[in-house]
């Protein structure tokens, strides 16, 4: 890194230097003296629209915003003089002019910015004789969204909220309409808001115009304490502030502030699922069932009915298999390993998630790929069938600031038009099962053209080859082709200059979870685990079960029914077994049926580190105070404890984990050497296919406002979901199928009956379901995550 | 110390024992001693104060007095509440002068905020008239209740009901006869109604006969002086010793009153005597308080002549809450009510010890700060709490019934010595 100069400048005073570009508000922070801002935000562009931060630089005859001026030499900057003072007493009194008193009925009273830089910065006595302009028209009243609550009465034009949805959603949703003091803000025509980092308006709004609707009149903020977790529903793994009230309960979920390294945003999934995990549906008692009774315990008191459960699946370890799902943290993921290994010492440890190309992506990719950084400074991002807005919207939040704030060019790749490609400069329709494909066509390009390649792939060669610092970023199709995409694109990657890959898999987290366990990874002191005779998807553990071979399952995690795939087949299997421990936090079918179930803490209780698909190492600290029981961490290493492994302390398991992330890091980083693993890149075969006469490919994927079905457990996000077919409009009109037509979808030898769509941003030949909009039995064709399946739909279809 | 062996309870009930009881008695004098405990419900404890006596016979060998009963973690809760919101607390430390605890309190909040010399003239005034009448409510309770201690029926329904006056004078002022919250950061809450001043005319003609009257009732009275004299002798070394304050420490000898010595919101305009004893008994105690009152008399005819006319709140909106009616159509007001009942004011960071004369001694607070609206640590300097623990020194050697007097004398109140 090349070093950036230093400027020298006084501020108040006080002798300080800053890099060059630092603007004077970042410069004052810095050395602890506080310049109040409203349109400023340390993640948006400078816009300078409130004029409250006026300084006084010495010798310049105005004063000027400090948001928007960057450090100069020499510059003598005062922020407490008597012009700047006056200045603020005066811009707050035009502030307050329009403003509302609302106060007493704001959901934002005590954490309004408005209000705290109006009693430290004001006059305290108002002069204003006048009416306030007035929105509560018809216009003022629409509901512009189901979870957000608008009054626009109470805005300070700003302008925050429509430049986060312009430079940090993407979504271009709200502007400001009318001028001067009719200035309001709105959607255009009064449309609703469908945003997928629904809430980010209202996260920066410095007053309670745009308030979090779901919690409105809950609670005042000083009741509530707020915790640092972690949101396990993606593998963005964003950090989040849990909210607890004075009895406990969590009653909302935001961004943390103010932290560098931090996302000041989360996305609609995690914002508005607070609730998932409360009431009747979360398992907060033990059962064993045994051939005579069913008795229940506390979560206090399973230790020793789990002792007694892991000993009877210890004996018989050869047909004992660990089932673990990514919803668990990193050090919980590392003692199941543990104890799958050394205590019940089988060879079948598997995650529940089935990501075929993932372990070699971890293998040769851990700890060397993109970080938010690398995608903030790149200048060309290229979204290999990565539909980020729908999978991993905080992944995405950095591809938008990149193109909407520092100019990237993007292009995008699939067989979906995401809503990056409506800010991408071009898309390239790609078949399902293709990109492999595409990235050797790619490296192919970059050495000769072909003739027949299309305008859009030859853009993309173009961008390519010219560009800087390229980020390439895959979804959890590519991945799903296994470790030929991820021998692809690392080839593309080691023949393109400065270009840094990045694979963003579904689920919370994946790669953390798959890496502690140890499922297909070498792990230092268990040797390789990929033994000969281990199942490592959860297909071959129900065909093992079916056989007979299996008769003890051992199933870990959060929501575990919801990510077995055919769940009918898996319930008749789990009927032959002998013994079947679950730890969940959730109440299922798969709970009632077990011999032991054990609750265990939710995903936003846990304790715990969670490693982020960019490469983040974040902590849950898991102080909720109505938390079921202890977090699961401890409850292991107490069982491990007691089925005679070593006595540990929670604090050296985390250390533990560290080291071995580290050595997986370095493992990887040694890979790069290898240069042989990447030459034989273009010796795998085609993976793309033919849907076959009359048939689609079948993309199934989570809607967009959903994470496997746990969001569908709150009461808000559910209002948000899509159950019709999306399906491409020229096919549609081919076989004379309409919008909103009903259909049947054969699937091998099942039959869906679903709605249809047409959209054009789909590929002629494929269509997309949304998982969470059928229950477990509609569904049970379903193969995993990113594998397309071949459909054909038959119109007219009824129930 | 005693001179004749008095007749113990054995001798008692050989006398009237029949023949057959044989009586073992010893000739250890500590086999005599019975521990006897006095309190904590006891009306003449002044509140719920256990005192643990070790009588021989009459005469107390020992007095531990046990406290505690009255607490309830005031200053603790001062660590969780504005310094605003903490000023109803004081209200309850000492009861029988509330509005003496509210201005020692306050006069340490402003004193960290360093807007002592900002308060207007008029809430100055004021705060010293109404200490004044409050200093005298405080005395007359003492009055009332030391007489009837000591058996003397009628003073305590004259005191009280010259109380009941002040009392009076109070409620039309604040709207409160005891716990008043007048006092506020800044100022005073509200200024006083018109009607005030001829009700305090009125008490103080009243008053003065009512003097004169307790002067000749009690003070000359035989019994009283049989009772009080040479009972609880203080050294003038032992009180200071034992950092006592007040009328307990003036009737010791010592010249130390704070409104003369570090005077506090423009005591040093008026013009008023200490009274000073030099015997430290029980009696000179009570002196001392009978000629406070009379100076606080004066003190208070002196104020009524001059109030100064004027605001009775600093202008300083980000310390003092707006006019109610002011918030309900005025934005900036709203906000300041806003953030100042539900956070408070920021304080500087820094620490002041300031006290002021409460009836009771020198009352005050250590207030430390580290920025933010909540006091890092609030400590209550009580005067009540270093009178008491003067007791077992003074009353060893007298008899139960001296106890009873010297309490009545060290004026105490549990609640500022629990907290």
């Amino acid at each position: 890194m090349a070093d950036i100069a230093k400027v020298r400048l006084t501020i108040d005073g006080i002798s300080t230097e800053a890099e060059k570009g630092v603007l004077l508000v970042e410069a004052a922070r810095r050395i602890g003296i506080k310049i109040p801002v409203f349109c400023s935000h340390s993640k948006l562009l400078p816009l300078g629209a409130c004029r409250i931060c006026l300084v006084e630089i010495e010798k310049a005859p105005k004063l000027v915003t400090a948001c928007t001026t960057p450090v100069g030499e020499g510059m003598v900057v005062f922020t407490r003089s008597a012009r700047v003072v006056k200045a603020r007493q005066g811009i707050v009194e035009f502030l307050l002019a329009n403003h509302p008193l609302d106060c007493p009925i704001c959901d934002q009273g005590g954490e309004c910015e408005l209000q705290d830089v109006c009693f430290e910065f004001g006059r305290g006595k108002s002069r204003f004789e006048d009416i306030k302009r007035n929105f509560d028209n018809k216009y003022g009243r629409i509901k512009l969204s189901p979870v957000l609550s608008w009054v626009n009465n109470r805005c300070i034009h700003c302008e925050r909220c429509t430049r986060v949805c312009h430079q940090v959603v993407g979504e271009d949703h709200i502007g400001m309409l009318n001028r001067g003091d009719k200035a309001m803000i709105s959607t255009f025509q009064f449309t609703q808001m469908t945003c997928e980092l629904c809430g980010n308006c209202a996260e920066v709004c410095p007053t309670g115009t745009i308030t979090n609707g779901t919690v409105k009149y809950k609670d005042r903020v000083w009741n509530l304490t707020p915790n640092p977790s972690v949101c396990l529903l993606c593998s963005s793994s964003c950090a989040t502030r849990v909210w607890t009230d004075l009895k406990g309960k969590v009653t909302r979920v935001t961004a943390p502030k103010d932290e560098q390294d931090c996302c000041d945003f989360l996305c609609a999934k995690g914002r508005f699922s607070f609730d998932a995990d409360q009431g009747e549906q979360r398992l907060r008692e033990g059962t064993k069932i045994t051939s005579e009774v069913a008795e229940t315990f506390q979560q206090s008191e399973s230790l020793q009915p789990t002792v007694q459960a892991f000993k009877a699946l210890a004996k018989d370890s050869g047909s004992t298999a660990v089932i673990y799902n990514s919803r668990i943290a990193n050090e919980e993921a590392y003692l199941v390993g543990r104890i799958a290994r050394t205590v019940l010492k089988t060879p079948h440890v598997v995650p529940l998630e089935n990501h075929e190309g993932l372990t070699s992506y971890l293998d040769r990719f851990s700890g060397r790929q993109s970080t938010s950084k690398d995608i903030l400074s790149a200048d060309l991002i290229l979204l290999v069938d990565a539909p980020l807005a729908r999978e991993t919207p905080m992944i995405g939040y950095f591809v938008t600031r990149a193109v909407r704030q520092k100019g990237a060019a993007l292009y995008t790749v699939g067989p979906e038009k995401t809503r990056h490609s409506s800010m991408g400069l071009a898309h390239h329709w790609n078949a399902p099962g293709a990109s492999k494909d595409f990235v050797l066509s790619l490296i192919e390009a970059l050495q000769s053209r072909k003739s027949d390649a299309s305008a859009e792939f030859n853009k993309i060669v173009d961008a390519v080859q010219g560009s800087r610092q390229m980020v390439i970023i895959a979804g959890s199709r590519p991945l799903a082709e296994g470790p030929a995409f991820i021998r692809a694109i690392e080839s593309l990657s080691s023949k393109v200059a400065n270009s840094k890959v990045l694979m963003v898999p579904e689920g919370g987290n994946t790669l953390g979870a798959m890496l502690m366990a140890g499922s297909g990874m070498r792990v230092p002191g268990w040797g390789s685990n990929v033994s000969q005779n281990g199942c490592s998807v959860q297909e071959d553990v129900l065909g093992a079960i079916e056989k007979g071979s299996i008769k003890n399952v051992l199933l870990i995690g959060e929501d575990l029914q919801e990510g077995l795939i055919n769940w009918p087949r898996w319930k008749t299997a789990f009927a032959k077994l002998a013994n079947l421990v679950v730890f969940d936090a959730f109440r299922s079918e798969l709970t009632s049926l077990a011999t032991l179930a054990v609750p265990v803490r939710s995903f936003h209780e846990f304790e715990g580190s969670v490693l982020s698909a960019l490469g983040e190492w974040k902590i849950a600290r898991g102080s909720i105070p109505g938390a079921v029981g202890q977090s699961m961490s401890r409850l292991l290493l107490k069982l491990e404890s007691e089925l005679g492994g070593a006595e540990q302390s929670f604090a050296s398991v985390t250390s533990e984990v560290k080291k071995l992330y580290q050595w997986h890091v370095s493992r990887a980083t040694e890979a790069v050497e290898d240069k042989k693993s990447a030459d034989s890149a273009g010796k795998d075969k085609s993976t793309g296919g033919n849907p076959g006469k009359d048939g689609v490919f079948l993309l199934i994927g989570n809607d967009l406002y959903h994470s496997g079905a746990m969001t569908l457990r709150g009461a808000h996000l559910g209002q948000f979901l899509n159950r019709s077919l999306l399906m491409n409009s020229a096919d549609a009109e081919k076989m004379k199928i309409s919008n909103d037509a009903r259909v049947q979808l054969k699937i091998g030898s099942d039959k869906v009956s679903v709605a249809v769509r047409t959209t054009d941003d789909i590929m002629s030949g494929c269509c997309f379901l949304a998982l969470n909009s059928l229950s477990p039995d509609e569904r049970r064709w379903f193969g995993g995550i990113g594998k397309p399946l071949t459909a054909v739909i038959i119109s007219g279809g009824a129930a | 110390m005693i001179s004749e062996k008095i007749p113990t309870s054995v001798d008692k009930f050989k006398a009237i024992s029949s023949d057959n009881i044989s009586v073992q008695e010893s000739d250890d004098p500590g086999d005599r001693i019975v521990t006897l405990n006095m309190g904590p419900s006891h009306p003449a404890t002044h509140g719920v104060l256990r005192l643990v006596l070790s009588i021989d016979g009459e005469v107390i060998t020992e007095v531990v007095p046990h406290i505690g009963y009255l607490h309830t973690g005031m200053e603790k809760l001062g660590e969780y509440m504005s310094y605003h919101q903490f000023i109803p607390i004081t209200d309850r430390m000492d009861y029988l002068a509330p509005m003496l605890m509210n201005l020692g309190y306050i006069l340490g909040v402003e004193k960290l905020l360093g807007i002592t010399d900002e308060i207007p003239a008029r809430a100055q005034w004021l705060r010293v008239l109404y200490s004044e009448l409050m200093r005298i409510s405080s005395h007359l309770i003492w009055l009332g209740t030391s007489a009837i201690d000591l058996g003397a029926m009628s003073p305590i329904f004259y005191a009280l009901q010259d109380r009941e006056q002040i009392m009076n004078i109070f409620e039309e002022t604040c709207g409160a006869r005891l716990t008043s919250t007048y006092f506020r950061i800044g100022g005073l809450r509200e200024d006083i109604p018109d009607t005030v001043i001829p009700m305090i005319e009125k008490f103080l003609k009243d008053f003065a006969i009512r003097l004169d009257e307790y002067q000749n009732l009690v003070t000359g009275n035989p019994i009283l002086i049989n009772r009080l004299k040479g009972i609880g002798c203080l050294s003038k070394e032992t009180a200071l010793s034992y950092c006592c304050s007040g009328p307990v420490l003036r009737a010791s000898g010592v010249n130390y009153d704070v409104r003369k010595a570090r005077p506090y919101s423009g005591y040093e305009k008026f013009k008023f005597n200490i009274p000073v004893y030099q015997e430290g008994d029980s009696y000179a105690r009570f002196l001392v308080r009978m000629d406070e009152m009379r100076e606080s008399a004066t003190i208070v005819r002196q104020a009524i002549d001059a109030i100064p006319a004027g605001p009775v709140k600093i202008d300083r909106t980000d310390i003092i809450l707006p006019d109610k009616h002011r918030t309900q159509g005025n934005m900036e007001e709203l906000i300041n009510h806003f953030i100042l009942s539900c956070r408070g004011f920021n304080a500087p960071v820094g620490e002041v010890f300031s006290t002021i004369e409460s009836s009771k001694g020198e009352f005050g607070v250590y207030l430390v700060s580290t920025g933010g609206e909540k006091p890092y640590r609030l400590r209550v300097h009580s005067p009540s709490f270093l009178n008491l623990s003067v007791l077992p020194a003074i009353s060893r050697g007298s008899l139960i019934a001296d106890i009873v007097a010297i309490i009545g004398s060290l004026d105490i109140v549990l609640g500022e010595i629990d907290r």
